[in-house]
């Protein structure tokens, strides 16, 4: 993809999500408490969404008048495998817990990052979920996300 | 100067001295860790306290307070994980520097500006406190509505390539920064029915998730050969540069060393606005204005001289006016008024001894930091000898442990995970996320301070802009930052068509 195509992307979402929000704040409940100078609770957005409709447009503009170079090829399966990764990482936790979301997180994720050994990365794995665990519930007294079936993990 | 005297005899003392190369030893390691922070540490500290003499506990507290604004940038410079809004300033020119395999002199920037900035601070305290404390009472709303408005002109300045592209990224920020409730009436905003929402977002959330997370999936993204997985090129322990290196940057140390002692004096302002109003003013006045933001050293200078001058600036409304600035202020003078001391107008008549020590304490903690930093900065740096492929998986747990330590909700946890996925594309289509954070942490004191400014000029717009003969001036300022560099860049076009022509 050209960087003006991506320009032009980038400035419809915009443009889109700009008019979306600004008819948001036309709601009746935006219109709840004025403060008698017309700046109530839409002022200010409504002053940010006509700034963003702008910039959108402006950044369309700038993507009809320069085509520019392609955008750098990336290695799109492994940072959507890792993305997607992430997400199972941070839903689960609520479910599982720390201590078993990030465990097996560590154990796919090096090795999705291509680092192939095998025994450090379950040591690696194992000693710094344990390690941040221990460090935070009881060091610092932040209790981590815990699982349906232990106390504590 | 009896005072100044009776401080140094307080606190220069092997038992003293200990007990701050302790708290700030603790405070480096709490401000390094994602989603602990400052508050946070000082809270686990403050029970330790309660049995301590005077003396000791306000220089315990006040060593954990300045070490740990100083650790947030540790974290910041090595693996891009900024753990407060301020150290994301100071990660813009230091991760570049880090990516550069110069960790080693990154480091040491960070910690002399630091360092300077606090002493720098303690020193203008000693001989004006009373002086800026008269001042800082003149700042009202439409006062602080013209600092913000100054501040978020280093939008244009640090918006990398396209300043409209900065200016949309910032408006991403502010947008954001108006969830929940409105600060004025209470009314929910952009919750869409979501209960979590009404809470507003958690901006460290963003922050792990703009910054940490983001380059967590950059870096997936490269790996296109077993090359990409090995360590970072670093040296290890820290490297102070040349002392003429130092001269060459000696107006952006001071300037921002001014400006961060000054903001911090005012009420309810904070480090965030004095980092963010000093790079901009790098960036528009520096000697190396065009480098900043690709691993300049003269950007460490301007936000942590700033930053850590804002730790004695903020001693000003706290301990002389009773008015605790920020969060970190009021449990500081929770601290101080367990052991007695009721800060406040008549603190400065009646005890002034008690805030000297303060500032004594404050100028002895600043010069334990650079000896424990340079300590512990050897164990820091061997972080980078882990293999990227190791490191950026451990920084994705990081960011998830700071997102939730912070509040202990698990909204937060995917607040930083969109957040990550956003910064991602942004970064990608070419907008940086620098002006999104500086929209996020302003917003809510712009949208305050100019609502408050509007109903106290009766929504006379004229009033707001020429009704004050400060924030008129610091106006004036937002008008020449903002046009100045349109207007030089047309005489230069001008300039060049001209002798073009002839």
């Amino acid at each position: 993809m050209k960087e003006g195509t991506s320009n032009i992307i980038s400035g419809s979402t915009i443009i889109i999500i700009g008019i979306l929000l600004l008819l948001e704040t036309t709601k009746a409940q935006y219109a709840g408490m004025e403060d008698g100078l017309g700046t109530g609770p839409s002022f200010f957005p409504q002053v940010l969404m006509i700034g963003f409709i702008l910039t959108g447009t402006l950044t369309i503009f700038n993507g009809i008048k320069h085509k520019g170079n392609f955008l750098p090829r990336i290695n799109w399966p492994k940072v959507l495998i890792f993305i997607s990764l992430t997400s199972v990482l941070f839903f689960s936790v609520s479910r599982l817990g720390f201590l078993l979301s990030a465990f097996p997180f560590l154990l796919v994720a090096m090795w999705v990052m291509e680092f192939r050994k095998k025994l450090w990365i379950f040591f690696i794995s194992l000693g710094f979920s344990l390690c941040s665990w221990y460090l935070f519930n009881f060091v610092f007294e932040i209790t981590l996300p815990t699982s349906p079936w232990f106390i504590y993990v | 100067m009896e005072y100044i005297l009776a401080g140094l005899d307080a606190v220069i003392n092997f038992r003293c001295i200990a007990i701050i190369a302790a708290g700030v030893f603790y405070g480096i390691i709490i401000g390094a860790l994602p989603g602990l922070g400052t508050i946070l540490g000082i809270i686990i500290i403050l029970p330790i306290t309660y049995s301590m003499e005077m003396v000791p506990s306000v220089a315990l507290v006040l060593a954990v307070y300045c070490s740990a604004m100083y650790g947030g940038s540790i974290a910041a410079v090595l693996i891009n994980t900024p753990g407060t809004p301020a150290a994301a300033a100071t990660g813009m020119d230091g991760y570049p520097m880090t990516m550069k395999g110069k960790s080693d002199y990154a480091l040491g920037w960070v910690t002399v500006a630091s360092v300077f900035g606090g002493l720098f601070s303690t020193f203008v305290l000693l001989l004006a406190a009373p002086q800026i404390a008269s001042i800082a009472l003149k700042f009202g709303p439409v006062e602080t509505f013209a600092l913000i408005c100054l501040a978020m002109t280093c939008i244009i300045t640090v918006s990398k390539g396209s300043v409209v592209k900065g200016i949309s990224s910032a408006i991403v920020g502010l947008f954001l920064a108006t969830i929940g409730g409105d600060p004025i009436t209470g009314d929910m905003r952009f919750t869409f029915g979501y209960f979590p929402l009404t809470g507003g977002i958690n901006l460290i959330a963003v922050l792990m998730g703009m910054f940490a997370l983001s380059e967590v999936f950059i870096q997936a993204a490269s790996i296109n050969t077993k090359k990409d997985t090995g360590p970072m090129k670093a040296k290890s322990g820290m490297r102070i540069a040349p002392f003429a290196e130092w001269w060459m940057r000696k107006g952006t140390l001071i300037k921002s060393a001014v400006i961060g002692t000054f903001i911090g004096a005012l009420p309810g302002t904070g480090s965030s606005l004095a980092v963010f109003v000093s790079y901009g003013e790098a960036k528009r006045a520096g000697t190396f204005r065009d480098k900043l933001g690709t691993g300049e050293p003269e950007g460490l200078i301007a936000s942590e001289a700033a930053n850590n001058a804002v730790c004695g600036g903020a001693l000003i409304p706290t301990l002389a006016l009773g008015i605790p600035g920020d969060a970190e202020s009021a449990v500081i003078m929770s601290a101080l008024i367990i052991q007695g001391i009721q800060p406040g107008v008549r603190l400065l008549v009646d005890n002034p001894g008690i805030i000297y020590t303060a500032f004594v304490a404050l100028a002895v903690i600043n010069i334990c930091m650079l000896f424990i930093a340079y300590l512990t900065s050897f164990a820091w740096t061997r972080v980078l000898s882990i293999p990227r492929s190791v490191l950026f998986s451990l920084v994705t747990i990081f960011a998830l442990v700071g997102s939730y330590g912070v509040r202990g909700n698990q909204f937060d946890i995917l607040v930083a995970l969109f957040a990550g996925i956003l910064g991602f594309f942004i970064k990608r289509a070419g907008y940086s996320v620098i002006p999104l954070v500086i929209g996020m942490v302003l917003g809510p004191m712009l949208e305050l301070s100019m609502r408050q400014s509007l109903i106290i000029t009766d929504g006379n717009i004229m009033t707001l802009f020429v009704g004050n003969p400060i924030a008129t001036f610091i106006f004036a300022l937002v008008i020449v930052f903002l046009f100045g560099p349109l207007l030089l860049s047309w005489r230069t076009q001008k300039k060049d068509a001209g002798s073009i022509a002839k």
